[in-house]
């Protein structure tokens, strides 16, 4: 079955987690790697989630404009002697999702109720 | 396995998914996930785990996200062909026409033979009764569309070489020639010559498929129309012997019809060729 285009599944739901959390801790902007690591040890998972997953995801959250992202400059990279990281952080949207994507959660009623009411 | 070398796997991997894909969707897939693992190998690093055990943590990583991977690349596909710039040439015109019409002829033909063949499943091909100046107009019509078809396909082998530089364009060629050729060799009797014409099904088939592959054709079309060229080459061999082919020989009506297919895609265009970039391996 199709999703609605907004729906968010349980690992957008981890990556808008670690993206918000990381920015409270600092970090406003996030490269893949780095929100995997952080869903890995909030989520006390053993392992990181898989490249495809991870990516595949990001860019879905990025086309409905629940994240933004932003290449890093090529020559900051090479100064670390590393490839070139892409930065994503969660959007005011993308905010508003997780909220409300918490609060279907905490009270599935609510959503029950609503959905009946359309 | 070594962390190194389970880079590399997922490396040709992407590479490999991330084919014909536009080549700024491309680059950025690789670069991120180049960037990925050199961020996987630097947290292995600064925990000191074992190179065997880093690898196992990459090669697990890839082979869970192997479906999400090919959703992607399918869903990419779809928007790339949809945002995809097409031209069409005067010559392409000519080619599209040229295949709708030896489309439309050839299905024309086929449909008494294969009319007949469902009504009677168990009639052998050449007891096939049809009045003379009718079956000889059918088969005129037959000829000529053959020949449509090897035109067509013969135009779009330069149109391809040229355009996106493909040796893809060779094969038309040779199909287009094998049409001709055997058409009109069979004609004046050359023992064997109507073995070429199965040049035409094999080239257009592989042809097809490379259109779709560029995005110039519907996946489903390129599947159609190989399946149907396949068709061919079990059904007519069969039909040569003498075999009742019954039911089957509907399949028949899938290459010329798809064909008329092919020629409506061409005259929307054909995609402008993205510059090439340079493999990851």
């Amino acid at each position: 079955m199709r999703r609605k285009t907004g729906e968010l599944v349980p690992l957008e739901v981890s990556i808008l987690e670690a993206s918000v959390e990381l920015a409270r801790r600092g970090m406003p902007e996030a490269h893949g790697f780095l929100l995997a690591r952080e869903i890995r040890d909030h989520d006390g998972a053993r392992r990181l989630t898989a490249y495809g997953t991870l990516y595949k995801a990001l860019d879905r959250l990025e086309r409905v404009g629940y994240l933004a992202s932003r290449w890093e400059d090529p020559m900051v990279a090479a100064a670390d002697g590393r490839p070139r990281r892409r930065f994503y952080h969660t959007t005011a949207v993308g905010e508003q999702a997780l909220a409300e994507a918490r609060r279907a959660v905490s009270d599935p009623g609510t959503r029950r109720s609503a959905a009946a009411q359309a | 396995m070594t962390a190194e070398l389970a880079g590399r796997l997922v490396r040709a991997w992407v590479a490999n998914y991330t084919r014909g894909l536009p080549s700024d969707i491309r680059r950025n897939r690789m670069d991120e996930i180049e960037s990925d693992l050199w961020s996987q190998h630097d947290e292995a690093d600064s925990t000191d785990r074992s190179s065997t055990r880093v690898a196992i943590e990459i090669v697990t990583r890839l082979a869970l996200g192997i479906p999400a991977d090919l959703a992607w690349r399918l869903e990419q596909g779809r928007l790339a062909a949809r945002s995809m710039e097409r031209s069409t040439a005067m010559g392409t015109k000519i080619v599209a026409l040229l295949a709708i019409i030896g489309g439309l002829g050839l299905t024309v033909a086929a449909v008494p033979f294969v009319s007949a063949w469902v009504a009677n499943p168990a009639a052998h091909p050449w007891d096939m009764h049809t009045d003379l100046v009718g079956g000889a107009v059918v088969i005129l019509i037959g000829q000529a569309a053959l020949i449509a078809l090897s035109l067509s396909l013969g135009g779009l082998g330069p149109i391809l070489a040229s355009r996106y530089d493909s040796p893809i364009g060779i094969v038309a060629e040779i199909g287009a020639f094998g049409g001709v050729a055997g058409l009109l060799l069979a004609d004046v009797g050359v023992l064997g010559a109507g073995l070429a014409l199965f040049l035409l099904p094999g080239a257009s088939a592989v042809v097809v498929v490379y259109m779709a592959r560029i995005h110039a054709a519907h996946w489903s079309l390129a599947v159609i129309h190989a399946a149907a060229a396949a068709a061919f080459f079990v059904l007519l061999p069969a039909m040569a012997a003498n075999t009742p082919i019954g039911y089957a020989a509907i399949f028949i009506l899938g290459y010329p019809i798809s064909w008329i297919a092919v020629g409506l895609e061409l005259l929307g265009g054909l995609p402008r060729p993205r510059p090439a970039i340079p493999s990851a391996s």
